[in-house]
């Protein structure tokens, strides 16, 4: 004995003890409640737990106590959680609880949440390892009972929302821990089975107890391993099951399951038609803006002399013009190259154009002159090239010999 | 590979969009139409089955 203590050295000195130790870091501890308080003030309970032959001072941090669905009683059953420690101040060597369960239901329930965290730890609920739903599954997987409520509950929200479908179902048991090796099964065949683009794994309702076999660690493993989606609806509303957190998705319930998975075929349908109406009004749009281009051409000033002085062009137009409008008909068949064609010959019969190109047009008395008609020597004529507009006398003229005459 | 469901609905709004811009020659829109209408059939002959399809599968096979 070298060394004197002061009483709050001794008492740290215990107390990093019993921390550094693993075993009591997390303990599951079951007794009898006495001497409950619930703190008026900080809402921290105090209590000792107790069997027939000992006590242990158990502290509950309102932290922790709030979480708790039912309120302590002096002489209730319960299982703690916790860590064990000493509160230096006074010397005192107690439970810290983090959790607390009634006795009988209450085992269970601490294996739940053991095995919550543990998997939880594993990243087994990792937003990261969520599979996205396809948004138009036509091939879904479902396994659960082939006489319940819940594959009934799925065929018709199915056959509303979207009757092209098909559903592979998979029968397995779904209550008692007699049905984890047939659920197991169930899934692992869908998930091999080509086709299935998700699966959903159904049951109907009943008691909390009856749903446990979803608690399960080795169907958790097996839905996590699927390579395919997987949409729990084993639940309740509020209960959540350890495969409710491993699969992609969970739902509520059966119903709520065929609803989350499968689009509402009138939402598409109504789509598809928009898309229809769109691309069909668009290119219609187009090939109008075309004809009205053309009809343009037709009218203007340009055209129509051209008209008088070459009718046989004019009768070309027309004929285009008459062209684009069955055209406009052939597009439905999606005669493309066709319509190109027209497009392309329409704009090399602008009259415009061909003025650019160097031709000139003949004016007397503001009439375009025909091909036949005859100008004689000092006759005013007018010439309208691209660019201008010539005031001219003829000087002479000559009758040009026409092709296969003498 | 296969055409989807989901391949074709994407391009039909890509289609869709294109064609609504008008910034594409009357060759281009035509060519467009005509794949878009192509997509519009393979999408509704999907979606035409009116009865759901049901099959159970052996788990232990």
């Amino acid at each position: 004995m070298d060394k004197v203590f002061t009483v709050t050295s001794l008492n740290n000195y215990t107390k990093s003890l019993l921390e550094e130790d693993y075993n009591l870091a997390d303990v599951a501890v079951e007794g009898e409640i006495s001497n409950f308080v619930n703190h008026y003030k900080s809402g921290h309970y105090y209590l000792a737990l107790k069997d027939e032959n000992a006590l242990i001072k158990t502290v509950m941090f309102s932290s922790y106590n709030r979480k708790l669905s039912f309120v302590p009683q002096n002489g209730m059953k319960v299982i703690v959680r916790g860590k064990v420690s000493i509160y230096e101040r006074d010397g005192t060597y107690q439970l810290y609880a983090t959790d607390m369960f009634q006795s009988g239901i209450g085992l269970k329930h601490l294996a739940f949440e053991k095995l919550k965290e543990k998997l939880f730890a594993e990243g087994l609920f990792d937003e990261k390892h969520k599979k996205q739903l396809p948004e138009y599954p036509f091939t879904v997987g479902v396994a659960t009972s082939a006489t319940g409520a819940a594959l009934q509950d799925i065929i018709s929200v199915t056959q509303r929302r979207f009757p092209c479908a098909k559903l592979i179902v998979a029968p397995c048991g779904v209550q008692g821990d007699a049905s984890k090796e047939s659920i197991i099964k169930a899934v692992t065949k869908l998930d091999n089975t080509e086709e299935v683009e998700v699966i959903i794994i159904a049951r109907g309702g009943g008691s909390k107890e009856d749903m446990w076999v979803f608690n399960d660690e080795d169907i958790a493993r097996c839905a996590f391993a699927c390579k395919k989606p997987t949409v729990s609806a084993v639940g309740h509303e509020i209960d959540w099951t350890i495969l409710d957190y491993v699969c992609d998705k969970r739902a509520a319930t059966p119903t709520a399951a065929a609803e989350i998975v499968f689009p509402d075929i009138r939402d598409l349908n109504f789509r598809i038609m928009k898309y229809e109406e769109n691309i069909s009004e668009n290119v219609k749009g187009k090939i109008e803006r075309y004809s009205e281009k053309l009809d343009y051409i037709k009218n203007s000033k340009g055209f129509n002399n051209i008209k008088t002085v070459s009718a046989q062009s004019a009768d070309k137009l027309n004929y285009y013009h008459k062209a684009i409008n069955s055209a406009m008909e052939i597009k439905i068949k999606g005669n493309t190259q066709k319509l190109q064609y027209l497009a392309d010959k329409i704009e090399n019969n602008n009259p415009l154009s061909t003025l650019k190109k160097g031709y000139s047009l003949i004016f007397k008395d503001d009439v375009p002159v025909k091909a036949d008609e005859k100008i004689n020597k000092n006759d005013k004529i007018t010439v309208r090239t691209h660019s201008q507009v010539l005031s001219c006398t003829v000087d002479s003229a000559k009758t040009v010999r026409k092709k296969g005459t003498i | 590979m296969k055409l989807t469901f989901e391949q074709a609905m994407e391009r039909l709004e890509e289609i869709s969009d294109i064609l609504s811009t008008g910034e594409v020659s009357i060759d281009q829109s035509l060519d467009l139409y005509a794949e878009g209408t192509k997509l519009i059939k393979f999408c509704s002959e999907k979606l035409k089955a009116v009865s759901l399809k049901i099959e159970e599968i052996d788990s232990e096979l």
